[in-house]
C-alpha cells in the first residue's frame, strides 16, 4: 500500500513538472524558429486556394450586438477589395481572449492582428510581440501618430524606445448621467449637472425619496469598482501605480484615504445607492434606467442603451471632482495590435489603415457601437458632427477626454486591480477600516510590483 | 384511526415541504432560464421581476439562432459528443474489464495511472495538450475536442467495480461453454452493467455538451466551434446583455440534455442505487 502512495506521488509530481516544463520551454522558443512548424499550424501563411487572396486572422472579444458591428465592419473591407480576406473570430470574453491569444502564441497559432483589452496590452510589449506600427503609418503616408486622440493613448507607446505596439479601438470612459426629468421635480437646473463632489451631496439629498421609511428613489450610485477609484483618486492628483513603479500611488499622499472617506460618507448618507459586489455595473445601470436612481457613473459605452431604453430625458456631464482637486478620469475598453510573428504584415497593416482612415472601417463602428472616435479626422468628419448634434451626451464623452489621465500601466496591473477592488469592497461592503485596508493595500502593492 | 391518520399527516408535512423546497431550488433557475427566453430585453431587466412575460416573444429564439452559423455549431456538438462517447465506450469496457478480471504485472500502477487521470484538471493540461496538437497539425479539425477525451478515467473506475461485482459462477459457466473472453465481456458483462453504462454515458454527454472553456482554446475557426462558444457570443464585453436572447440560447443548449436525462433517469437512478447496496 505505501509503495502505491509513493509511486502515485512521484507519478503526480511528473507530471506536473513535465507539463509546466512543456509550457515553459515552449514560449521561451518563438515558433517561427522552427520552420515546418509554422508551415503546418499557423494560419497566418493560410491563403485560400481557388482566390489567391492573403488571408488575415483577426481575433476579437466582442460578442452580442457589437460583435455583429465587427462582422459587419470585416465584410464592407472584403467586398471593398480582391487581394486581402480578413476572417474575423471571436475569442471570448477580454480576460478569456488573452488568454487565448497567450497559448496561441507558444503555438505558434497567434493570429495576424488581435484586440487586447489595454491592461493586457503590456506584458505582450514587453516580450516583443506586437509590431511597431511607426514605420508602416511613415510608410504609408495616410496618417501618422500625431492624428490619434491623445487622450486614448496611454496605453500604445512601450519599450525604452517608445514603440507604437498599438492603437486605440474600443475605447470609453467612465462618464455622469443624470435623470433631467427627476432634476425638474425636484427644482433642480436640468442644464445644471453637479461639478464637485459638495454638489453632487447636496443634488442627491434633493433627489432621493424617502417614504414611510423606506428609500423609493436614491439620489446617485456608481458602482464600486476600481474605474471610479482611479477617477477620484487622478482627481486629487494621485497616481493608481506610482511614477516608480514600486507601490500604489494614492497611500503616502493620503488621496486614497480621502476618497475612501467621500465614499463612506456618500454610503452613509442614505442618498446614495451601494449596488452589490456581483454585476453591481450592471445593477445600477438598470436601478438608472428604472428611475430608481438619478445620478450614476457609468462608461460612455453604453449611451446607446440608456438613450434607448429611458424613458426620461438624458443628461451627461463630466465626472464630479473634489472642489481642492481638478476634473480627471481614466479611460477603459480595448486596443487593436498587429502580431509580431504574423507573415503577413503589410496586408494585416493594409487592414488596419482601412480601419482608421476609411469611413466605411472604425468610424461607422464608432457611430454604430457608441465608443469613442479615436483619431482627429474621425472627430472631424460629418458623420460624427452629426452624431453629437443629435445627441449631445457623445459629444460630452469626447469632451472629457481632455482630462483623462492614466497611471496604472504595469505587467502586473491585473493582479494588483483585484486588491484594489478588494480594498474597495472592504471599506464599502464590510465596513472595514480605512487605514488599515490601505496599510495592507499598501504592502501588497509592494509585493506584487517588486515581482 | 382518524387520529392515526392526522398524525401520519403531520409527520410527513415536513419531508414534503422539504421535498417541494428542494424541488423548486432546481426547477426554478431553469424556469427563469425559459421565462426569459419570452420576454422583451425591457421586462428582462424590469424590477420587480415578472414571473411569467408578458408577452411571449418568439422571435428571441430566432435571434439568437440567426447571430452565428448556429446549424454548425449544432453539427459539431454533435459530432464530438457522439465520437467522444464512442470512443470512451471501446476504450473504457476493455480497460475496466482487464482490471477487474485479471492478474498481471504492473496492474495496480497502471490503475494508478488511470486515477491519477481521473484527477487531473484540464486547467492544468491544456497548454502542453495545446501545443502538442499544434504540432501535430490537428488544430483545424474537430479532433482537439474529442482526441483528449478518449479515455473515460471515471467510467473505467466505475465500471471495474461493477465488473468485479458479477458472480464467478456466471464467467465459470460462459466458459464451460465454450466463450471467448471478449464473449464474455460484450455478452455478459456488458449488460449487466448496463445501468453504469448509461450513467457514464450521461455524464460523458453533459461534460462534452456543456464544455466551454476547452473547445474556446482548441479552436481558431468559428467551422469548428460548438454551441456553447456561440451562446457565449452572444453576450457582450462591455456593452447591454441581452439576457433575453443568451437565456433563448442557453434553452436550446439544455433541450437535448433534459430530453436524455428523461429518457434515461431510471437507469441513472438504478447505477447508483446498486452501488450503494453493495
Amino acid at each position: 500500500m505505501r509503495k502505491i502512495k509513493k509511486t502515485l506521488c512521484i507519478l503526480l509530481i511528473a507530471t506536473m513538472v513535465l507539463g509546466l516544463a512543456a509550457c515553459g520551454g515552449d514560449t521561451e522558443q518563438p515558433a517561427a524558429e522552427n520552420p515546418a512548424e509554422t508551415e503546418n499550424t499557423s494560419p497566418n501563411t493560410e491563403t485560400s486556394k481557388n482566390t489567391e487572396k492573403t488571408v488575415i486572422n483577426f481575433w476579437h472579444c466582442m460578442g452580442g450586438d457589437n460583435g455583429e458591428r465587427i462582422e459587419r465592419m470585416v465584410d464592407r473591407f472584403n467586398k471593398s477589395q480582391d487581394k486581402i480576406e480578413v476572417k474575423a473570430t471571436y475569442q471570448g470574453s477580454y480576460e478569456e481572449g488573452n488568454a487565448k491569444l497567450q497559448t496561441a502564441i507558444a503555438g505558434g497559432t497567434a493570429p495576424d492582428i488581435a484586440q487586447i483589452e489595454r491592461a493586457f496590452v503590456e506584458p505582450y510589449a514587453n516580450a516583443s510581440r506586437l509590431e511597431d506600427l511607426k514605420p508602416y503609418m511613415e510608410k504609408s503616408g495616410t496618417i501618422s501618430p500625431d492624428d490619434f486622440v491623445e487622450g486614448l493613448m496611454g496605453y500604445s507607446y512601450y519599450n525604452d524606445d517608445g514603440k507604437l505596439v498599438s492603437i486605440p479601438f474600443c475605447r470609453s470612459t467612465p462618464i455622469f448621467y443624470y435623470n433631467k426629468d427627476a432634476f425638474k421635480e425636484a427644482g433642480l437646473d436640468p442644464e445644471t449637472a453637479p461639478e464637485t463632489w459638495e454638489d453632487v451631496i447636496e443634488y442627491a439629498n434633493k433627489l432621493t425619496k424617502v417614504e414611510d421609511g423606506k428609500t423609493v428613489r436614491y439620489g446617485y450610485t456608481f458602482p464600486v469598482a476600481t474605474w471610479y477609484f482611479k477617477a477620484n483618486v487622478a482627481q486629487l492628483d494621485g497616481r493608481t501605480i506610482n511614477e516608480d513603479k514600486t507601490a500604489i500611488g494614492f497611500y503616502d499622499n493620503g488621496v486614497g484615504k480621502k476618497v475612501l472617506e467621500y465614499w463612506t460618507g456618500l454610503r452613509d448618507s442614505g442618498v446614495y445607492m451601494l449596488p452589490p459586489t456581483k454585476d453591481g455595473a450592471l445593477v445600477a445601470r438598470q436601478a438608472f434606467i428604472n428611475g430608481e436612481t438619478c445620478m450614476f457613473e457609468e462608461s460612455t459605452s453604453i449611451i446607446g442603451t440608456l438613450t434607448e431604453n429611458c424613458n426620461f430625458e438624458l443628461g451627461a456631464a463630466f465626472l464630479p471632482y473634489a472642489s481642492e482637486g481638478h476634473p480627471a478620469m481614466p479611460t477603459g475598453g480595448s486596443n487593436i495590435a498587429i502580431m509580431a510573428d504574423s507573415k503577413n504584415k503589410e496586408a494585416a497593416w493594409t487592414f488596419l489603415e482601412w480601419l482608421i482612415n476609411n469611413p466605411e472601417g472604425c468610424l461607422q463602428f464608432v457611430i454604430e457601437s457608441g465608443y469613442l472616435p479615436f483619431t482627429k479626422q474621425m472627430v472631424e468628419s460629418p458623420e460624427i458632427q452629426e452624431l453629437w448634434a443629435n445627441n449631445p451626451v457623445y459629444r460630452v464623452a469626447y469632451d472629457q477626454l481632455q482630462y483623462a489621465v492614466d497611471t496604472e500601466q504595469h505587467q502586473y496591473w491585473a493582479e494588483l486591480k483585484s486588491e484594489i477592488l478588494a480594498a474597495e469592497q472592504a471599506v464599502m461592503n464590510d465596513n472595514a477600516d480605512i487605514d488599515k485596508t490601505l496599510d495592507n493595500l499598501y504592502s501588497r502593492s509592494l509585493e506584487i510590483l517588486a515581482q | 384511526m382518524n387520529n392515526k391518520k392526522a398524525l401520519r399527516i403531520v409527520k410527513k408535512t415536513p419531508e414534503y415541504l422539504l421535498k417541494t423546497l428542494v424541488i423548486l431550488v432546481f426547477i426554478f433557475p431553469f424556469y427563469w432560464m425559459l421565462s426569459t427566453a419570452f420576454k422583451t430585453y425591457a421586462e428582462a431587466i424590469a424590477t420587480p421581476p415578472t414571473l411569467w412575460p408578458a408577452d411571449l416573444i418568439i422571435e428571441n429564439f430566432a435571434k439568437a439562432w440567426n447571430s452565428g452559423p448556429f446549424l454548425t455549431y449544432t453539427k459539431n456538438s454533435v459530432i464530438v459528443t457522439l465520437s467522444v462517447i464512442v470512443i470512451q465506450y471501446i476504450i473504457m469496457v476493455p480497460a475496466a474489464y482487464g482490471f477487474a478480471r485479471f492478474n498481471f504485472r504492473g496492474k495496480n500502477l497502471l490503475f494508478a495511472i488511470v486515477l491519477i487521470a481521473f484527477m487531473m484538471p484540464g486547467q492544468i493540461v491544456f497548454i502542453p495538450v495545446y501545443l502538442m496538437l499544434a504540432k501535430w497539425d490537428l488544430l483545424k479539425t474537430l479532433l482537439p475536442q474529442i482526441l483528449p477525451f478518449a479515455a473515460n478515467a471515471f467510467g473505467i473506475f466505475l465500471l471495474r467495480q461493477y465488473f468485479m461485482q458479477v458472480p464467478e459462477e456466471i464467467i465459470e459457466a460462459a466458459k464451460l461453454d465454450n466463450a471467448k473472453e471478449h464473449q464474455i465481456m460484450f455478452k455478459i458483462m456488458m449488460p449487466m452493467a448496463k445501468s453504469a453504462m448509461m450513467t457514464v454515458a450521461l455524464f460523458s454527454f453533459i461534460s462534452r455538451w456543456n464544455d466551454y472553456f476547452w473547445p474556446l482554446v482548441m479552436t481558431n475557426d468559428e467551422s469548428l466551434r460548438p454551441l456553447t462558444v456561440g451562446i457565449a457570443m452572444l453576450k457582450d464585453a462591455e456593452g447591454i446583455v441581452n439576457w433575453h436572447v443568451i437565456m433563448a440560447g442557453n434553452t436550446i443548449l439544455v433541450i437535448p440534455i433534459i430530453l436524455i436525462y428523461i429518457f434515461a433517469s431510471r437507469q441513472i437512478v438504478k447505477a447508483f442505487v446498486y452501488s450503494g447496496i453493495k
